[in-house]
C-alpha cells in the first residue's frame, strides 16, 4: 500500500495534478475567489470540513499549484502550508517564525529571520514579529495565502486571547488569507463566546456522488491498468459501484483503498486481502477516533459494535450516560459525518455509523475475540459487498473445497464461522453446508423446517438421487407437521423406482448416523410402498417395504417414538388388514412402543366395541382420540376378515 | 446586468462586498455630526463590524477613522497601548503631514509629553522598554490631535464587550468597572471631546454585560444607535447581486417566496441561502420555488447546524439556573407553538420561579435577535422562521 495515500503533497507534482478528478467544483470555486479578490481588505477565509480521507489535504495542495502555475497569481501571492503535524508550533509567534523561514528559504525575502531573532526576548514579541512580517510582506508586494491542514489542532496550542489575537489579524490584516481544513467542527467553532466562532465560510466534503465515484474509479483504473475491468463493472454491475461508494461512505482514500478488491470483481482472492486493506486504513480509522472527545469516542464504540442502528434509549442503558448529554453528542457525531440518523417517522430516531467500512474496521479491531463473533467484520463486508447469488456461490466452492480436504485447518474453521451467519441463502445450500462445517458451528446454522419438505419434493422431481440422500443425512430433529408434509413428498412413481431409493435410503442408514428426516422418509416411502403394492397386488414390494417400514421404526431407540408414528402405524395395520396381510398387521400392532402407548386407548376401544358406549372414549385425551376411532374402524374391519381367513396372506 | 456582489460570510463585508445600509449610515452620521458617542446595538450578524469599516474605508464625512479590534485584550494598560499603536499604524494618519511631524518635533506641548512614541526610520514606534502609562499617552495624543486637527478623529471600538469579559475574567468586577470608569473619563475629557468620537460595538450586548456589574452609569453618556435587518427590497436587491456573483438568477416568484420564508431579512441569513442556493441550483437556469424551498430546507439540516448552534449554546453562558431554563422553556414553546402571549410568558415564569427577572430575560432574548413582540405588542414570535424551524429539529 503506498504511503503516499496518506500524504497525497508528496507526490510527483504533474501525476498529482493528473490524478485530481474530484472535488473539481470545490476547487474551481474556491480558485474563482481567490483570482477575483485582490485581498485589498481582509478576504474571506475558508474551513473545509471533511472526514480523515475526505480530500481535504488534496484540495488544499491542488489549490496551492494552482496558484503557484498561474502567472498573474504567482507574482503576488505566495502559499504557505502548513503540514498536518504542527509538532514545532506551540505558540501563535511559532507562526509567524515559521512563515518568516519559509520566505527566507523559498522566496527570497533575506534576512528576515535575524531580523525576527533580535526581537526575541521582547514581551511584545508576537506582536512585533507579525509588524515586521507585514513590513516585509508591503516592502516586497507580495501576500500570503495559509493552508492549515488541521486548524482544529493548531488552535488547541493556542491559549484564549491567542485564538483572539488571530481572528483579529485575520479579520483586520488583508495581506494574510486562511485556508483551513478540519476533520469536525471543532467545539470552539460552536461556542459563542470562542473567537473563531463563524468566522469561516464553512465548506463541507461529503461524500462522492454516484457520478462523482465513477469518475475517481475510471482514474484509479486507469493509473493502475485496469481500464477493462472496471469498463465492464461499471457497464455490467453497476450495483457494485454504488455498495463500494455506501460502503466508503464516498470518502476517497477509502475508495480507493478498496479500488483492488472491486476490480477483482469477487471471483479472486480479493476477500483474502481484504485484511491488508483494514490493515492499511488502520491510521487513518484511528486517527478519527482520537479525533473525538472521550464521551463522544465512548458512544461510537457502543454505536460501532452494534452495527445496526441503535437507540438513544438504548444507548443510554449502555453508557449510562444522561439521554440528553447522549443526544448533544450524536449531534455533534452527525455533524462531522462519523454517525448518521435513520429516521423512523417516530420522534426517536436511530443512529449508525455513516462510514460502513469504517464500521467493519471497528468491529474487526475492537470487535469481541472470544466467540463466532470475532468474524462478524468479515460477514459486515459480505453482507454488503456480495448479492446473495455471490454468496451461494462462494458457499458451494467452500464446500467443495473443504470436502475435498483442500482448505487449510484455520481457514475452514473461520469460513466455516463466517458463512454460518448468513441466513438468506438457500435452505438446500445452508443444509449442506451444515454437513461441511465442523460440528461445533453446525448448531449456529439455522434452517427453517419449513423448507425441507419442499427441497426433498425438489431433488425427488428431479431424480438428484445424491441430493435427496445429502439433505436426507441432515440431522435436525423435525416436528410432527414437517414430518406429515415429508410423507407427502411421494407421489405414484413405478413401486421398482421407489422400491430402489427405499434401499438407498436404508443403506444410508447403514453409513450415517440416524436421524429424523432419514427416519421419516423411510417411514413415509414405506407407507406409500405398502399401499401401493397391496393395491396393485405385487407380494413382493409389501414384503420390501414392510421390512423397511418395521426396520424404520426399530431402528434407533434414540428416536423418539411419538404421535406421527402411532399414526402411521395405524395407517399401515388398516392397509394390511385391507390388503390381508393379518399376520404383517399383528406383527405391528404388537410392537412394544405402539401396544404400551394404547393400552388404555385399547382399553376403551374394547369398552366401546362390546357395551357400545364412548364414554370411556369422550376421557381420552383429544389428539389420539382420532386415532382411537380409526382402531375402532380396524377392529370392525379385522374382525370381519379375521373371521374369514384366519391366517390371512402374510401368514 | 445586475450588479454583482461577492458573498462574504462570517467577515466584515468591506469595500464593493458592502451592502450599503443607507438608513445606519445616516443615524450614525447625524450622531457624529452632533458630537455624540456612540454604541452600536444589533444582534450579531446584522452587519455592525461592516458598517464601521465602510466609514472607515469611504472616510465619510471627511473624518479620520481608526477601527481597533480589542477582543484579544485582557487588562486596561493594554487596551489604551493598543487603541495608541493602531492610531500610529493608520495610513489616513500618517497622511496629515502636520500633525505627523509634531509628533516628531515636539512642537506641541501634549505631544511632547509622550514618552513611548520613538522616531523609527521614517514612521514613528511604540517603545516598550520601560513601562508606561498607556491611558496618559493616549490621553496626550488624543489632545495633541485634537489642538493641532481641523478635521474629527473617530476611534471605533470593535468587541469591547469582550475586553470588558476578559478584564473581568482575569482581575475581577471592580477592575473591569475602573476600566469603564476610565474610558468614560477619557471620551468624556473637555480636551479631546471637541474632535474625537468613540464608537463602541461588539457581538455580545454592552449593556447588558455592564448591567451584570450594576455598571449602568459608566455607559450611560453613549448614544445607542440600532441596526436594523434589511427592508423587502433591500433584502431582494442583495439577494438578486449576491446571486449574479455565483451566476444564478431567480425567478420574481420564487424571489418573493424566499422573502417570505425568511421573515426576517438580516445579511447573513440571505447570504447562508445564497451560498446553499448555488449548489442546488445549475447555472443558466432560474432558481425557481422549489430550489428555494430544497435550500432552506439544507440550511436547517444538520450541516448548518455550526451557523445556528450559537442561538443555543449562548444561552448557557448568558443565563444561569433557573434563568436558563426559563429562556429554554419560552423558546421551544414558541418554537412549537409559533406563538406565545404575555400572560402565558409570566405563567412559565412562575412555573420556573423567575418572576423577578422574566421581563429582563425577554428583553435579552429580544436584544439578541431571537423573538420579537408582534406588532399588536402581545405576542412573541420568532424573529426568524429559520432559526425556528432549526429549534424545532433539534430542540422540541
Amino acid at each position: 500500500m503506498s504511503t503516499l495515500l496518506y500524504n497525497p503533497d508528496r507526490k510527483n507534482r504533474k501525476q498529482f495534478i493528473e490524478e485530481f478528478v474530484v472535488r473539481t467544483e470545490v476547487f474551481d470555486a474556491l480558485m474563482k475567489d481567490i483570482r477575483t479578490g485582490r485581498m485589498k481588505h481582509p478576504e474571506q477565509h475558508y474551513l473545509l470540513v471533511g472526514q480523515r480521507g475526505a480530500g481535504k489535504t488534496t484540495l488544499l495542495t491542488r489549490i496551492r499549484y494552482a496558484i503557484e502555475d498561474d502567472p498573474q497569481l504567482k507574482n503576488w501571492l505566495i502559499p504557505v502550508m502548513f503540514n498536518e503535524e504542527q509538532y514545532h508550533i506551540s505558540e501563535l509567534a511559532n507562526v509567524w517564525e515559521n512563515i518568516a523561514e519559509y520566505l527566507q528559504d523559498y522566496h527570497d525575502f533575506a534576512g528576515i529571520c535575524e531580523e525576527m531573532d533580535v526581537l526575541t526576548g521582547r514581551q511584545d514579541f508576537e506582536h512585533a514579529a507579525f509588524d515586521l512580517l507585514i513590513k516585509r510582506l508591503n516592502a516586497s508586494g507580495k501576500k500570503l495565502i495559509l493552508f492549515v491542514d488541521n486548524i482544529g489542532d493548531l488552535l488547541k496550542k493556542f491559549d484564549d486571547l491567542e485564538v483572539k489575537r488571530l481572528r483579529e489579524i485575520l479579520q483586520t490584516i488583508p495581506q494574510i488569507r486562511l485556508i483551513a481544513g478540519s476533520p469536525v467542527v471543532f467545539e470552539s467553532l460552536l461556542d459563542y463566546h470562542q473567537p473563531m466562532f463563524e468566522f469561516f465560510k464553512i465548506i463541507t466534503l461529503k461524500g462522492l456522488s454516484s457520478e462523482e465515484s465513477q469518475t475517481l474509479l475510471r482514474k484509479l483504473a486507469k493509473l493502475n491498468k485496469k481500464e477493462k475491468e472496471i469498463e465492464t463493472i461499471i457497464r455490467e454491475t453497476p450495483a457494485r459501484i454504488e455498495t463500494l461508494r455506501v460502503l466508503s461512505g464516498g470518502v476517497p482514500r477509502t475508495m480507493a483503498l478498496l479500488f483492488d478488491v472491486l476490480s477483482d470483481n469477487g471471483h479472486g482472492n480479493a476477500l483474502l486481502d481484504l485484511e491488508k486493506v483494514l490493515d492499511a486504513v488502520t491510521p487513518l480509522y484511528k486517527h478519527r477516533m482520537d479525533d473525538l472527545p472521550t464521551q463522544q469516542q465512548k458512544i461510537v464504540d457502543i454505536v460501532a459494535k452494534n452495527w445496526d442502528p441503535i437507540s438513544v434509549k438504548q444507548l443510554v442503558s449502555k453508557t449510562r450516560l444522561e439521554s440528553k448529554l447522549i443526544s448533544a453528542q450524536l449531534r455533534q457525531l452527525v455533524q462531522n459525518q462519523v454517525v448518521e440518523i435513520q429516521e423512523t417517522g417516530k420522534k426517536n430516531h436511530l443512529y449508525l455509523m455513516s462510514e460502513r467500512f469504517y464500521n467493519i474496521w471497528y468491529l474487526m479491531r475492537y470487535g469481541r475475540k472470544q466467540d463466532r463473533q470475532r468474524v462478524i467484520w468479515l460477514v459486515k463486508f459480505m453482507e454488503m459487498w456480495c448479492d446473495v447469488g455471490e454468496i451461494e456461490e462462494r458457499i458451494t466452492n467452500y464446500i467443495d473445497k473443504s470436502t475435498k480436504g483442500e482448505m487449510n485447518e484455520k481457514v475452514l474453521e473461520m469460513y466455516a464461522e463466517v458463512y454460518s451467519f448468513f441466513e438468506k441463502v438457500k435452505p438446500e445450500l445452508k443444509l449442506k453446508l451444515k454437513s461441511a462445517v465442523p460440528q461445533h458451528v453446525r448448531k449456529h446454522i439455522e434452517i427453517a423446517e419449513d423448507d425441507i419438505p419442499e427441497i426433498l419434493e425438489r431433488f425427488y422431481q428431479k431424480q438428484d438421487l445424491d441430493g435427496f440422500l445429502n439433505i436426507a443425512s441432515i440431522d435436525i430433529p423435525i416436528s410432527y407437521e414437517c414430518k406429515l408434509k415429508i410423507a407427502e413428498v411421494f407421489n405414484n412413481e413405478p413401486l421398482e423406482a421407489h422400491s430402489k431409493l427405499l434401499v438407498n435410503l436404508m443403506s444410508s442408514v447403514g453409513t450415517q448416523n440416524v436421524n429424523d428426516i432419514l427416519i421419516s422418509l423411510i417411514q413415509a416411502l414405506g407407507l406409500k410402498m405398502l399401499r401401493h403394492s397391496i393395491v396393485l397386488e405385487e407380494p413382493k414390494y409389501v414384503t420390501e417395504a414392510f421390512e423397511g417400514f418395521i426396520n424404520a421404526l426399530g431402528i434407533n431407540p434414540l428416536i423418539e417414538w411419538g404421535r406421527y408414528e402411532d399414526n402411521l402405524i395405524i395407517r399401515c395395520v388398516y392397509n394390511l388388514v385391507c390388503g390381508g396381510y393379518y399376520s404383517y398387521a399383528k406383527s405391528l400392532v404388537n410392537l412394544s412402543n405402539f401396544a404400551k402407548r394404547y393400552e388404555n386407548v385399547g382399553a376403551a376401544v374394547d369398552y366401546f366395541l362390546s357395551n357400545n358406549d364412548n364414554s370411556a372414549l369422550m376421557k381420552l385425551a383429544p389428539e389420539i382420540r382420532t386415532e382411537a376411532w380409526t382402531m375402532i374402524e380396524i377392529m370392525n374391519v379385522g374382525k370381519k376378515k379375521f373371521g374369514r381367513h384366519k391366517a390371512g396372506r402374510g401368514a | 446586468m445586475q450588479s454583482k456582489m461577492r458573498n462574504v460570510i462570517g467577515q466584515p463585508a468591506r469595500g464593493d462586498d458592502f451592502y450599503p445600509r443607507k438608513r445606519e449610515v445616516e443615524k450614525i452620521e447625524r450622531a457624529l455630526r452632533n458630537r455624540s458617542n456612540i454604541q452600536i446595538t444589533a444582534p450579531r450578524r446584522v452587519g455592525k463590524t461592516s458598517i464601521l469599516w465602510h466609514f472607515q474605508d469611504e472616510q465619510l464625512s471627511g473624518r479620520d477613522y481608526v477601527y481597533i479590534d480589542t477582543e484579544a485584550i485582557a487588562d486596561e494598560n493594554e487596551f489604551y497601548r493598543k487603541l495608541l499603536s493602531e492610531i500610529l499604524k493608520c495610513d489616513v494618519l500618517k497622511k496629515r503631514t502636520g500633525f505627523w511631524e509634531k509628533l516628531r518635533n515636539g512642537a506641541n506641548e501634549r505631544l511632547k509629553k509622550i514618552k513611548s512614541i520613538t522616531i523609527a526610520g521614517v514612521g514613528l514606534e511604540l517603545n516598550d522598554k520601560e513601562p508606561h502609562n498607556y491611558r496618559e499617552e493616549l490621553h496626550n495624543l488624543l489632545a495633541g490631535y485634537a489642538e493641532e486637527e481641523n478635521s474629527e478623529l473617530v476611534l471605533q471600538i470593535d468587541e469591547f464587550p469582550i475586553t470588558i469579559e476578559n478584564i473581568r475574567n482575569a482581575q475581577g468586577d471592580n477592575a473591569a468597572i475602573v476600566f469603564l470608569h476610565g474610558n468614560r473619563s477619557l471620551r468624556m475629557s473637555p480636551d479631546i471631546s471637541t474632535k474625537v468620537r468613540f464608537i463602541y460595538t461588539g457581538s455580545i450586548g454592552l449593556n447588558h454585560t455592564v448591567a451584570r456589574m450594576d455598571a449602568t452609569a459608566t455607559i450611560n453618556d453613549l448614544n445607542p444607535i440600532s441596526v436594523e435587518a434589511l427592508s423587502g427590497p433591500e433584502a431582494l436587491d442583495l439577494l438578486e447581486k449576491l446571486l449574479a456573483h455565483e451566476d444564478r438568477s431567480i425567478l420574481p416568484e420564487a424571489g418573493d417566496h424566499l422573502l417570505k420564508m425568511i421573515e426576517w431579512y438580516i445579511p447573513f441569513h440571505i447570504q447562508l441561502i445564497v451560498q446553499e442556493l448555488a449548489g442546488v441550483s445549475v447555472w443558466a437556469e432560474p432558481i425557481d420555488i422549489a430550489m428555494v424551498d430544497q435550500a432552506i430546507g439544507n440550511i436547517v439540516d444538520q450541516r448548518y447546524q455550526s451557523h445556528f448552534e450559537h442561538y443555543y449554546s449562548r444561552l448557557k453562558k448568558q443565563f444561569k439556573a433557573n434563568s436558563y431554563s426559563y429562556a429554554l422553556h419560552i423558546l421551544k414553546e414558541i418554537a412549537e407553538k409559533d406563538r406565545v402571549d404575555k400572560a402565558r410568558t409570566f405563567q412559565l415564569a412562575q412555573q420556573n420561579e423567575v418572576e423577578q427577572e422574566y421581563k429582563h430575560i425577554l428583553l435579552v432574548l429580544e436584544y439578541d435577535g431571537y423573538i420579537h413582540l408582534t406588532s399588536d405588542n402581545q405576542t412573541y414570535r420568532y424573529n426568524s422562521p429559520i432559526v425556528k424551524r432549526w429549534w424545532v429539529k433539534y430542540y422540541c
